[in-house]
Parts: C-alpha cells; sequence; structure tokens
C-alpha cells in the first residue's frame, strides 16, 4: 500500500501459496557484506557511519532506495537493527546515522574504518516523492528526528525545480544536540530553501532562536506555506503530539501531515511481527504514514 | 450422502498406509502419548498411536484418560501443532566466519537444510485451517524457504473428529469439524474400521494400494450422523458475527484491564496456537569471536522485550499485550491476511495456567455492562 493508500491490506494482496511456486527462493535474510569507511561525530553518543558495499553490484542495486527507507543493519555474533538511511539516493555516499542505545548500534560504534559488517534492505515504502510534486514541502523535525528527513530535505533540494517552497523547521534540547550542523549551515544560506532553527536551552554564544520547535510555526516573521503544502514531521514522541497540534492549528489537513514510525523489527520484511501496530507493519505497510493513516493503526503508536 | 466417495478399509491397513508412506521416502509425524499429553512426534507403526486413549480438556486443564472404545484417534489435538514442523521453534538462518582480523571478510553460509518430507498424520480439520493461514502469513509476498519446501512436500493423512474436546470451537471458526480441504487421505473411524475419502493425486495412488470396499449406505448415513453430532457437541462457541468491529471500537475499554488481572503474560497461548507466527532473532559466538550464528525463535507478544523500543517497551501494561493478541487474532487479521487468525481449535484455552477463555473474554465485549469484578490472582480463583 502506499502512503496515500487506504490502511487496510487487501487479502489478496499477500497471495496465498497454492500451486506450483517457481524455483529456489533467495535467503532474505542474509546480509550483504558491507566496510565502514569512516565515522563522522554528531552529537553526544551520535554517529554518522559511511559504508560501502563490498560487491559493487550491491551498491549499484541499494543506490536505489527512496528516501524515507531504511535498511537492516548486522554485527556479526550480536545481532541487527533497523536504521534509517539519512542519505538522498541524488547523493555519493553511503551512510547511517546512529545513536548508542543497546549492544548492537554499541557494536557499530566500536567499528573502526576498514572493517566489515553487515547489511540488508532498503526496506518499506519511503515517501511517496513524486505525489509531492508542484506542493510546498514542510519539514518539522526535533533531536534525532533529522536523521530520517535528511534524506528528503536533500532530495528536494536536488530536484528543486519539482517543488515549491522548501521550509525546515528544526529544534533540539541545546546547540550541542544540533544534528548534520554542517548540513543546517548549508540549508541556512541556501537560497532555495528557508531553514529556521531553534533551541529549548540556549548556551553562551548562542544568538539563535531559542523555544521549542512548535514556536518557530508561530514566529512573527515567519510564514508557514500551508495551502498545497505537505508537513513532515519527526522527532521524539513529545514533540510529535505537540507538533501535529501546530499543524493542524494552522489548517493542514490530516493527510498532508507525514510522518515515519519507529519499531524494533527483527526481520525489516512483514515476518517476524515485532512492528506490528495495530492493522500494520511499520516494516513494510511504513515506516511512512500520513497522520490520517497513524490515527486509524487501531493502535496508539 | 448417498454420492459421498467413502471407501472403507480395516484398520490393519493403516499399517500399510504407513510403511507405503515410509517406502515413499516420506518421514511419519502423528499423535503420540509423551509426558500424559498427545504430542506430535515420529512414528512408524499403529502401536506408536494412542489407542485406547480420549482427553478430557477444559479452561487451564489437560486431562488423557483410557477410554472404554479403543479407537485409533479418540482424542483431538494436545497442545503441539503442525507449525512445529512447517515452522520450527529454533532454526539457525546463517552462520559468519573469519579466520583473521576484523578487517578480514566473514564468509557467509547458509547453513539451512532443506526439511524432510513430512507425512503428518491425524491432521483435524481445524489444523489445515491453521495451514491455510500460515501459508498467507508465512507464504506470500516473500516466501520462507524452509517452509514452503517443508508445505510442499507435505503428505496430509487427515481425520475427522468425530468427538470434540472440551475447548473446541471449530463450527464457531467455519473450519471444521469436518475435513473438506487441502488433504491427501481423510479417515473417520466407523467402530473398527475407517471410512476413507480421497483428497488429492497422491493420496488416491497411495490408496490404490489397500485393500478396501465401498461403503454400503448405512455405513454413509452413520458418517453423517457421527460428523453431525460432532457438530453439535462443541465444548465452546464464539459469536463471530461482526467480531472485528466490535473489538475495534474496544480499544479502550476497561476489560482488557480485567483480564490483564488474570493474565500472567507466560505466552503459553502463542506458543500452543497454531497460527501464531512472530519471531525473534538472536545472535551467538564462539569463544573466539571467529565464528558468529543467527537464529530465530518463536516469539510471544506477551513478553516485555517484544515490543521493546529504546528505554523502554510499547506495550509495557500487560492488558496492552493481552489486547494485541486477541485484537490481531480476531480483528486486524481480517485486515492484514483477509481471514481471522483463529481456527477454534481451543488450545490457548486449554494452556492458559489461569484458564482464560478467548471465547467467553471475546464476548464480553459485546456487553455493554461494566465487566464482571475479577479475582486478582489465580490461587483466589482455586475452588476453596
Amino acid at each position: 500500500m502506499g502512503v496515500n493508500g487506504k490502511i487496510t491490506v487487501a487479502a489478496e494482496g499477500r497471495g496465498v501459496l497454492d500451486g506450483a511456486i517457481p524455483g529456489p527462493v533467495e535467503n532474505v535474510y542474509m546480509p550483504k557484506l558491507a566496510v565502514l569507511d569512516g565515522v563522522q561525530d554528531e552529537i553526544a553518543e551520535v554517529k554518522t557511519f559511511y559504508w560501502h558495499f563490498v560487491d559493487a553490484a550491491e551498491q549499484a542495486k541499494f543506490r536505489a532506495f527512496r528516501p524515507g527507507q531504511f535498511a537492516q543493519v548486522s554485527l556479526f555474533g550480536v545481532g541487527e537493527f533497523p536504521a534509517s538511511l539519512p542519505p538522498s539516493p541524488t547523493e555519493d555516499e553511503l551512510f547511517f546515522t546512529v545513536r548508542n542505545v543497546g549492544s548492537c548500534t554499541a557494536a557499530l560504534h566500536a567499528l573502526k574504518p576498514g572493517e566489515i559488517f553487515g547489511v540488508r534492505g532498503p526496506y518499506g515504502n519511503g515517501f511517496p516523492m513524486e505525489q509531492y510534486y508542484g506542493r510546498n514541502l514542510v519539514f518539522v523535525a526535533g533531536g534525532i528526528g533529522l536523521i530520517p528527513l535528511r534524506s528528503c530535505i536533500v532530495y528536494a533540494m536536488a530536484h528543486r525545480e519539482r517543488y515549491g517552497r522548501l521550509q525546515v523547521f528544526y529544534g533540539a534540547r541545546t546547540p550541542s544536540d544540533l544534528m548534520y550542523v554542517r548540513d543546517l549551515k548549508a540549508w541556512e544560506e541556501s537560497a532555495g530553501l528557508e531553514c529556521h532553527v531553534t533551541v529549548d536551552r540556549p548556551a553562551d554564544g548562542w544568538k539563535g532562536n531559542v523555544g521549542v520547535v512548535g514556536s518557530l510555526l508561530k514566529k512573527p516573521g515567519i510564514n508557514v506555506a500551508v495551502a498545497n503544502s505537505t508537513a513532515f514531521v519527526c522527532g521524539p514522541p513529545v514533540m510529535f503530539r505537540f507538533a501535529i497540534k501546530d499543524l493542524l492549528q494552522l489548517g493542514f489537513a490530516e493527510r498532508d501531515i507525514v510522518s515515519t514510525l519507529e519499531r524494533y523489527m527483527k526481520c525489516g520484511v512483514g515476518k517476524c511481527g515485532h512492528c506490528c501496530i495495530g492493522v500494520a507493519y511499520v516494516c513494510v505497510d511504513g515506516p511512512v504514514f500520513t497522520y490520517e493513516q497513524i490515527k486509524k493503526l487501531g493502535e496508539d503508536i | 450422502m448417498d454420492k459421498l466417495p467413502l471407501h472403507i478399509v480395516r484398520r490393519p491397513e493403516l499399517d500399510r498406509v504407513f510403511g507405503l508412506l515410509r517406502d515413499n521416502g516420506y518421514t511419519l509425524i502423528g499423535p503420540t502419548r509423551r509426558d500424559g499429553v498427545i504430542q506430535y512426534s515420529e512414528i512408524r507403526s499403529l502401536a506408536d498411536l494412542p489407542v485406547g486413549y480420549s482427553d478430557r480438556q477444559g479452561p487451564g486443564s489437560y486431562e488423557l484418560v483410557k477410554s472404554e472404545t479403543p479407537r485409533c484417534f479418540g482424542f483431538v489435538h494436545g497442545a503441539d501443532s503442525w507449525k512445529r514442523f512447517l515452522f520450527p521453534p529454533k532454526r539457525r538462518v546463517f552462520g559468519a566466519s573469519r579466520q583473521a582480523g576484523p578487517q578480514a571478510p566473514f564468509d557467509i553460509d547458509d547453513l539451512r537444510s532443506p526439511p524432510p518430507a513430512y507425512a503428518f498424520v491425524g491432521v483435524r480439520a481445524c489444523e489445515i485451517a491453521a495451514i491455510s493461514i500460515l501459508d498467507r502469513v508465512i507464504g506470500s509476498e516473500l516466501l520462507d524457504p524452509y517452509y514452503r519446501q517443508a508445505r510442499d512436500k507435505m503428505f496430509v493423512l487427515a481425520v475427522n473428529c468425530i468427538e470434540p474436546g472440551g475447548t473446541c470451537f471449530c463450527v464457531s471458526m467455519n473450519t471444521g469439524p469436518r475435513v473438506t480441504r487441502s488433504f491427501d487421505l481423510c479417515l473417520t473411524e466407523l467402530g473398527e474400521e475407517f471410512g476413507v475419502e480421497i483428497g488429492s493425486e497422491r493420496g488416491a495412488a497411495l490408496f490404490k494400494q489397500l485393500t478396501s470396499r465401498p461403503a454400503t449406505a448405512a455405513e454413509k448415513e452413520l458418517f453423517r450422523l457421527l460428523l453431525e453430532r460432532a457438530s453439535e457437541r462443541m465444548g465452546r462457541h464464539l459469536e463471530t458475527e461482526g467480531l472485528p468491529e466490535v473489538l475495534r471500537k474496544s480499544v479502550e475499554s476497561p476489560r482488557w484491564q480485567a483480564i490483564a488481572s488474570r493474565c500472567l503474560a507466560c505466552g503459553n497461548c502463542t506458543m500452543v496456537c497454531p497460527t501464531c507466527f512472530c519471531y525473534n532473532v538472536v545472535d551467538s559466538t564462539d569463544l573466539k569471536c571467529r565464528k558468529a550464528e543467527r537464529w530465530r525463535y518463536w516469539d510471544s507478544c506477551f513478553t516485555l522485550e517484544f515490543s521493546y523500543l529504546g528505554p523502554t517497551s510499547v506495550r509495557y501494561e500487560i492488558s496492552s499485550r493481552y489486547r494485541q493478541w486477541m485484537m490481531h487474532k480476531l480483528a486486524w487479521w481480517h485486515d492484514q491476511f483477509g481471514t481471522s487468525g483463529c481456527v477454534g481449535c481451543g488450545r490457548c484455552i486449554t494452556w492458559c495456567p489461569v484458564g482464560i477463555d478467548i471465547t467467553a473474554e471475546a464476548s464480553g465485549f459485546r456487553e455493554t455492562a461494566p465487566p464482571r469484578a475479577v479475582p486478582a490472582t489465580p490461587q483466589q480463583a482455586m475452588p476453596s
């Protein structure tokens, strides 16, 4: 199902095993070997990992991913975890940005350039970027919620002529919690996009906005594009709830607010059941959902 | 009923069936008596079947008893289901090894061995329905190669239930008691003999090698009566009309809390359910960290770890876990797979340590009155 499709998955969409089935089936759970090229510090406990596939053919195949998709990252002997794909397919490099939260992510953080790990994917529906042609795109991100949205922002910049106004509203707790500062700087200086950054608690020398990200949307002098616009919201649960409220108040329709949901997935292909939220499996029916769809899942996110 | 293509074979012919299946390379799996329960395990002959045993099942209780009639299949299923063979509780996904340091590439081996050709003996109608659901869930989109191979090769020697169990409700779920699809041969115990129906070409080829005779009109009538009587003697009933809608409207109901006050979140119901399919994936290494293996295990949505996300779990409360299980089984499964996730086998009722009855709890959501007061602990639920 697409992002603007029905939530309910048609039974025939999940075909029935009947009659003869063609040839041997690939082991979809088999990761492909990848090499870590370099590591970039982002914020405390969050790093960006640049990598490439050992097999050039795998690299070429993988690069056809869509903004908003994800991959399963394998640390052999430790485990596997789902990670957003922050690069845009229009960029040359592949990378993950990962917070150190558990044993698998810790093992990735301990990896040194040149070392081997595993990747399989890309998985998930991704953002239907072609459905947004001609529309204004409003990105509202909090903290590391910028990771999944970065792909979409960079993609829209690379295809600037296809979209209307591009606005980024980004908030973090403190200036040292701001993600992708090199990108933020470039975006703030770019003529093709309006980028507004805020922090909850300023540190010495901070000259920018202070307040939660929602406050930017109502700030005098800021004119949020509402008509013919799609808003993208990613961030911690509290920020998500308030940002949605703010966007609805501004006049956004529920179907024009888009987010990506997060679950710890074990398979990525709709089989293990871990990412089931009501009628949907985040890994195959998402991770991109409209707010209208999220409300109809049948269970709290 | 006169046109029913029913054949009669004498009981010892069953041993010939087993022999012929073995000669054709099948591994025979059938009901055996082990630890006081019917378990599905490898069998070789009629003598391995729990002949003369019957079972008494109720919420949270199971007892295998000697029966007065020495029937071959005078019991229904135990905790086991065929899922254990088609979708094993533990499977190695792959192995990775390397001989040198961290920059040496891993050798990744697909260590999966192909499944044997199974002949399942004594498969009930509800269990055939369960396999058909697994086909949709596991066998769709991305096929699980092991499941697919096991499923393609399997021979189904089905048995019609003429004595339903105390927690059975296949009639409510429209899955039984009569076997009507996806079988090779189907047996019905008619006294000392078996009525045999043929369900496939493979079944017909095997049947040709047996000594049989056509059923008489009286035997066909007996067949009809036995199955009709079985339908009328279901231990449980679940009204399914409009049930998914009733449950969808009950997401915030206080009844979930009432159920959770009894539920131990042990996960038994998900382990014995013939359609529950969730799994976990775990890596392990040798002590030198040269070899790693990735394994898949059955998982349960009743564990706290199942919905682990960052610092906590999404379904922290037991009520939200029970709700996930029942809503998924009886409501969301329809949206996801076009069928109910429940076949009415009653295993989750029998094997629940505190006897939570899915038929009673689901019906409860139809009532507008507040949930009945329930004892806080299973001990208090025991008769004094």
